[in-house]
């Protein structure tokens, strides 16, 4: 399964999602959340490494109603 | 990749490849060539993805006689070298005895770290962070010369400097080591000044950062820095034109 981006969106909370990131690692996951909490839209942003040995990052993010996830997400990867 | 013909020193076939692949060769044209497995000529090789050196020393003397990167010659093109300044700072690969011989032929290669440590162009890289020092005036103007004295000089790195008219103030703020020992100076003199701790406050700035880094001389270290910064832009591009995709798709 060779996808790059897979998301989610959380049943039980809004402006909730989750993003599944392929092929990526600590270099880029690291630092994107911590530009995702500088963003003052973003109510809550994490990582995490599923496996060691497997190169996936699931992000979780939540927004207030301003933005999306992915907008936000989008917004950190630019800047 | 190495093909060994023949080899009668004394260090061993696998020996002599893995001291080959550790040299580090001039790599400022590394930009233009291919990886391996991004090449267009498949898994063959060819001029843009490989570069191919042949070696071949004979010690038909009665002296120990020495094999250094001087006696690789390039075969396509002479864009890359291994990296050596003058005839002395050749690196030695092997020193042969009387009658001992070494021939091969050496294909070099582009690469990531990932795969194998050699393709490391850095050999240190570490990084620290600016300290934002800020001193509260008021509880300075609480405090009495002798004792801003004593205070600025328990400084181990001399950050502070004391002006009679101006107060303390910050000479160099990339001195500090963040030992504390100027917060601590203040510990046993609660009783004397009122709001001793908050006299001095030091942070770490959010934004800044110093990186030092040591090359194997392969790269210069402006290039590194500058290249790696480029690479990781290019990831977080491909990261959010995937998203917008999987964006699109979701509505």
């Amino acid at each position: 399964i060779k996808f790059k981006v897979e998301y989610e969106r959380d049943q039980k909370l809004t402006n909730c999602g989750i993003l599944v990131v392929n092929k990526e690692d600590h270099t880029l996951g690291n630092i994107t959340r911590a530009h995702l909490l500088m963003d003052k839209r973003v109510l809550f942003a994490g990582y995490r490494i599923i496996h060691p040995l497997q190169p996936l990052i699931k992000f979780k993010v939540r927004t207030t109603t301003e933005t999306t996830p992915l907008g936000a997400m989008q917004d950190a990867l630019k800047n | 990749f190495v093909t060994i013909e023949k080899n009668t020193t004394v260090l061993h076939d696998e020996f002599l490849a893995h001291r080959l692949g550790l040299l580090p060769l001039d790599s400022t044209t590394a930009q233009q060539k291919n990886y391996l497995r991004d090449c267009d000529c498949g898994i063959s090789g060819c001029g843009k993805c490989q570069v191919v050196y042949t070696l071949d020393v004979k010690n038909t003397t009665e002296e120990v006689k020495e094999v250094t990167t001087k006696d690789l010659i390039c075969e396509n093109n002479s864009g890359v070298w291994p990296v050596h300044t003058s005839t002395e700072n050749a690196i030695l690969i092997v020193k042969l005895g009387r009658n001992q011989e070494l021939k091969l032929r050496a294909i070099a290669t582009k690469n990531i770290g990932k795969e194998h440590a050699k393709w490391i162009p850095v050999a240190v890289a570490t990084y620290q962070i600016d300290p934002v020092i800020s001193i509260n005036e008021d509880v300075m103007d609480k405090m009495t010369e002798e004792q801003i004295i004593s205070f600025v000089n328990s400084c181990p790195t001399k950050t502070y400097a004391y002006r009679a008219g101006r107060g303390i103030e910050v000479t160099d703020n990339r001195k500090c080591i963040y030992c504390r020992e100027c917060m601590y100076w203040g510990e046993d003199k609660k009783d004397q000044i009122e709001d001793v701790e908050d006299l001095v406050s030091i942070e770490q700035s959010k934004d800044t950062f110093i990186f030092n880094v040591e090359t194997t001389g392969a790269l210069p270290p402006e290039t590194i820095v500058r290249q790696s910064i480029l690479l990781l832009k290019e990831k977080l591009q491909i990261i959010n034109n995937a998203i917008a995709e999987v964006e699109r798709k979701h509505r």
